[in-house]
């Protein structure tokens, strides 16, 4: 199928990454590559089959608390912090 | 026991060696301390080593008083750096993760632990384990210890490397798309990728969140088995994780005679070459004077595998990395004037190595309004196809087998400009992630010029029991091990 | 204005996010509670580190089914948990997981007090994001609530009027806290309303473009809001205008609807079934053991208060409105001897409500006990008091605590009912006053009043009005001539 770069761009921007103008041409590229690549699938039947999964067995939590790794130790990696709260630039809304 | 001994003993001969005081807890350490700052440049196989943690590690065991209670006792184990640990770091070979600490241990850590397994360090891997190469991560390629200009193979590299060149015995990696096998295959060592949900994958950083699995990377097929008893069983932390417990082997040749084994057709044709191909005869010869009846059986969906593993695997990992946004951990981009979303732009695009983000492009568009159906959604429909395949073959047949890779160990840079070419190199093992069976890579073979190859023997799922009783006969019979090693 | 509307039908759905009262988050066993420093309540799965993995809080389920039983909706055997993908500082995982094409589940409705039934389009289970606060240069981000459950219910838009989406909120707000699975307090943010309104020419079949008006945190709000965005839409079409599909916020001092700055254009969110959670599997078994333990829900507590307390509707569909009203008035019910439980709704409802609402109790914890209510009733009932000396033991219960009984006995408020002593009283003042007794005679029946008067003050107000007023009426007409 055909890619162009408006597309990548929009694709860009829904990963939230930044791409060079080299970049956006070199996406084309390769996204065009590996699509042409699965349409192969289409050579495959479409069945109708529902993934069950190998066991019905529930994998739930009872409702209890569990203790938590506290507010400081929370923001303790974080790049930018105020207090314990996370810090990022100014939201707009 | 002298320390080159040491270095070439299998964790079982480890524990038991302690255990009937041939030598100390001390020497064992001291041995592969020592091994990996001599070895360990060269192959670049590490991200993380620090003898302090380490020595922190065997203090705490030495108080141990009854040692013999503990199945992994003083063993030490490397861990691809994709899994977390609480006391070293975690970057999954990626820039954007440096000197992250997390703050939990993945559950497959705690367990060796109380098994009484020192972690060793972590190991250098294609970034967030994407790629079949070690060539994408951000600490460097990792050599091939039977040729350093050559490859070990990923996305687990530095864990096969490290463990076939005697830095330790037991490592353990991860696989998605064939990141343990294809590695193990490359670097002459055993590799098992456990059935879906085995192994718990709390604490596995994700990639391809329904087709990841942890596993062991060891020289013997005991010592996986040994390492799969201790990491596997049901994690409450992981909904994925089976309910079923780990297994005994038993281990009997008899078990070997009348197995039906089935050649997947389409994994031996040309574009194997030479030397695999060779191999690949041999063991099916070998398994054939064990008893076994081993014919050729058709697999057409395997053709489709490929895409399937692209499409899927990629767009779940464009969903697992979005959390890597420079806010609550990891790299930041340090512009100050830089707005909430040129923060979240930079970090990413800065942080992210650039097969990640193809693979991120790749998965986003496939999951995109008005292409899901076409991409995403038909790669589902084909992978139901593929496992209800899979299924109806073992109905016929016990195991299925096929050469782990179509070639050796290829060059440091020779397929790392077409993504295309690497990509296809994984038909081997794709199938077994997308149908979630378990397979294991050993070496059956050597080629001309010195290089490991891989026989992959893949079982019905959550028949791990089997799988490896078959492996372990089939290993016992050709002694690959104790005819080869590695000159490093 | 509504003029203006007459041309038009008035088209409404509404989408309520009620967070479910659980002890620990939907995906991990952080704590839910209210407050607390900021991202106290936070592990390694809500804070979205990398290798954390979602399992789901069985608490949640069992309420989503008791909700779905208590709407009569289909509950899918299999339903999926998908991901739904944005960058937003409050969303650590950059995706929240909720539900998507297979939702937990269908149809079902409510009943409206006009009896008219109000359809479901479906409800699902969703997390919680976490909270934003603004500063001049920088944002700061708490994930206490990240991870806390959520159902969210979808009307089908059937809903015609603000008055019938008010209605239709009370309703499903005293539903799940009927079930106890949410205590649903607008203000808080435990019970959110957004709503889509649309206009369509009076008769036709085609919709008009709506506009979700989002966080409506009350019921006064909802329908305020609602008037308002319906006659701004009539004021464009009328003008011969477009209606623009928008996002509005609702200003509650202008009681006006203003667009909200758009975060983006509409969001691409790339659903897919989310790979660390399986199929949710929901079978017969499980729903009946829900269905048995579930309790009596507004509209049939309703019904049976009517049948079997013999109380008029709007009485029984006050007592129901709140389950614990509901709770203390059944309560007080179980002391009544010659007390009417009709006469317990009175007091409760009138009275007692005043109380409650001016000293901010509640009838869960209600210094004046339901029993308290029931002594009072009855001592009305045998007569021992009147209604009037009554509301001064009220008042006394209130201030004191003291139960009937005891401030009756305290006080001696016992009413006098003596035929005897009432007769003497009487004679007594008829006697003492003869101008009065004249008046009386001579035609102006209404000078009964000023005996009654000087001989309730005379007595305290203790003795019964019923057998003075049978008691002067005879003394008096005895003085008539001829009698």
């Amino acid at each position: 199928m055909q890619i162009d770069a408006h597309m990548v761009a929009q694709v860009a921007k829904l990963a939230h990454l930044k791409l060079s103008s080299e970049e956006i041409v070199y996406y084309q590229n390769h996204l065009e590559s590996i699509l042409g690549y699965v349409q192969q699938l289409d050579k495959m039947a479409q069945s109708q089959q529902v993934a069950t999964g190998e066991s019905e067995i529930q994998s739930e939590r009872e409702d209890v608390r569990r203790p938590s790794v506290g507010a400081e130790q929370a923001v303790i990696q974080a790049p930018d912090s105020s207090g314990t709260f996370f810090q990022v630039p100014r939201i707009i809304e | 026991m002298s320390s080159t001994k040491i270095s070439s003993l299998s964790a079982k001969a480890i524990v038991s060696g302690l255990a009937s005081r041939s030598f100390a807890l001390d020497d064992v350490i001291a041995t592969f301390v020592e091994r990996t700052k001599k070895v360990c440049p060269a192959l670049n196989s590490h991200v993380f080593f620090s003898e302090e943690v380490i020595s922190k590690q065997v203090d705490a065991l030495k108080k141990t008083s009854n040692p013999e209670s503990y199945p992994l006792f003083g063993v030490p184990v490397l861990v691809k750096d994709n899994i977390c640990t609480m006391d070293m770091p975690t970057t999954c070979g990626s820039k954007i993760l440096a000197g992250y600490v997390p703050q939990y241990d993945a559950t497959v850590i705690s367990r060796l632990r109380n098994a009484g397994a020192v972690i060793f360090g972590k190991t250098n891997q294609d970034e967030f384990a994407m790629g079949s190469s070690n060539e994408n991560s951000a600490y460097g390629p990792v050599k091939n210890p039977w040729d350093l200009e050559r490859v070990p193979g990923g996305s687990s590299g530095g864990s096969a490397a490290a463990v076939a060149a005697e830095l330790v015995p037991v490592a353990l990696g991860s696989d998605t798309g064939g990141s343990i096998r294809q590695p193990a295959s490359f670097c002459g060592v055993v590799g098992l990728k456990p059935t879906y949900g085995a192994v718990s994958r709390y604490g596995l950083v994700a990639y391809g969140s329904s087709l990841d699995c942890i596993g062991p990377i060891t020289r013997s097929v005991e010592d996986a088995a040994m390492v799969f008893d201790v990491i596997s069983g049901h994690d409450p932390k992981d909904a994925t994780s089976l309910h079923s417990g780990s297994r005994e082997i038993p281990n009997s040749e008899a078990m070997v005679s009348k197995k039906r084994i089935g050649v997947i057709s389409e994994l031996i044709g040309t574009g194997n070459d030479l030397d695999t191909t060779h191999s690949f005869k041999e063991a099916v010869l070998e398994l054939k004077a064990l008893g076994a009846v081993v014919e050729e059986v058709s697999l057409p969906e395997i053709e489709y595998s490929i895409a399937m593993y692209y499409l899927i695997a990629t767009a779940e990992a464009s969903s697992n990395l979005a959390r890597f946004d420079g806010i609550r951990f990891g790299h930041r981009s340090s512009d100050p004037t830089q707005s909430l979303k040129e923060l979240y732009l930079n970090s990413r695009s800065e942080g992210f190595g650039k097969e990640v983000k193809q693979r991120i492009m790749l998965g986003t568009f496939a999951l995109s309004s008005g292409y899901y159906d076409a991409y995403y959604g038909k790669a589902l429909n084909a992978r139901e196809q593929l496992k209800s395949a899979v299924k109806r073959l073992f109905s016929q047949y016990d195991f299925l087998i096929s050469p782990t890779s179509p070639t050796t160990a290829f060059k440091i840079g020779e397929k790392i400009a077409d993504p295309l070419s690497m990509y296809l190199s994984d038909i081997g093992t794709i199938a077994a992630n997308l149908a979630g069976i378990p397979a294991i890579s050993i070496p059956c073979g050597m080629s001309e010029s010195r290089l490991p190859i891989g026989l992959q023997i893949m079982a019905p799922w959550n028949q791990e029991t089997s799988l490896l009783q078959l492996a372990g006969i089939y290993e016992k019979k050709l002694k690959w091990s104790e005819r080869y090693k590695p000159n490093v | 204005m509504s003029d203006l509307l007459q041309q038009f039908d008035l088209v409404i759905g509404l989408e309520v996010h009620c967070q479910l009262d659980t002890q620990s988050k939907l995906f991990c066993g952080c704590s839910t509670s209210f407050g607390g420093e900021p991202n106290a309540h936070t592990c390694p799965v809500c804070l979205g580190l990398p290798g954390a993995l979602p399992v789901v809080n069985k608490k949640v389920l069992d309420s989503a089914i008791a909700l779905a039983l208590a709407v009569g909706a289909d509950i899918r055997q299999r339903s999926v948990f998908a991901r739904k993908q944005y960058f937003y500082p409050d969303l650590p995982k950059g995706y929240q997981i909720s539900q998507f094409d297979l939702p937990f589940c269908e149809k079902g409705g409510i009943t409206l007090t006009s009896g008219k039934f109000i359809e479901l389009t479906r409800i699902h289970i969703e997390e919680d994001a976490g909270k934003n606060v603004h500063g001049d240069k920088n944002s700061f981000v708490d994930l206490n609530r990240a991870g806390i459950p959520l159902l969210e219910i979808v009307s089908t838009p059937q809903l015609e009027s603000a008055e019938e989406a008010s209605d239709f909120l009370r309703r499903l707000h005293s539903i799940v806290r009927f079930l106890e699975i949410s205590n649903a307090n607008m203000e808080e943010g435990s019970f959110r309303c957004d709503a889509n309104v649309s206009l369509k020419r009076k008769g036709a079949t085609k919709l008009g473009t709506r506009c979700e008006i989002k966080n409506l945190n009350s019921f006064r709000n909802i329908e305020r809001a609602i008037h308002y965005e319906a006659v701004r839409q009539a004021d464009i079409i009328v003008q011969g205008g477009t209606i623009i599909q928008q996002t509005m916020l609702f200003d509650a001092n202008s009681g006006s609807t203003r667009p909200m700055r758009s975060k983006e254009e509409s969001h691409d969110y790339r659903y897919f079934p989310d790979p660390d959670l399986p199929v949710l599997f929901i079978n017969e078994e499980r729903i009946e053991k829900t269905r048995k333990s579930l309790p009596e829900l507004p509209a049939q507590l309703e019904k049976r208060f009517i049948e079997q307390f013999e109380l008029p509707a709007v009485d029984a569909a006050q007592l129901t409105s709140d389950r614990d009203l509901a709770k203390y008035f059944e309560s007080s019910t179980k002391f009544l001897k010659k007390g009417t439980p009709k006469l317990a709704a009175n007091w409760i409802l009138s009275e007692l409500a005043r109380e409650v609402n001016d000293r901010s109790w509640t009838y869960m914890n209600c210094p004046v006990s339901a029993q308290s209510i029931a002594q009072l009733v009855n001592a009305i009932g045998e007569g021992t008091i009147s209604g009037k000396i009554a509301k001064t033991v009220f008042k006394s219960m209130v201030e004191t605590g003291k139960d009937p009984e005891t401030i009756i006995k305290e006080e001696g408020l016992v009413q006098i009912s003596d035929k005897s002593a009432i007769r003497t009283l009487v004679e007594r003042i008829v006697n003492e006053n003869p101008a009065q007794v004249a008046e009386f005679l001579s035609g102006k029946e209404k000078i009964i009043g000023f005996f009654v008067g000087r001989i309730m003050k005379e007595s305290g107000g203790k003795m019964n009005p019923a057998a003075v007023n049978a008691v002067l009426l005879s003394t008096l007409n005895s003085k008539k001539v001829g009698s």
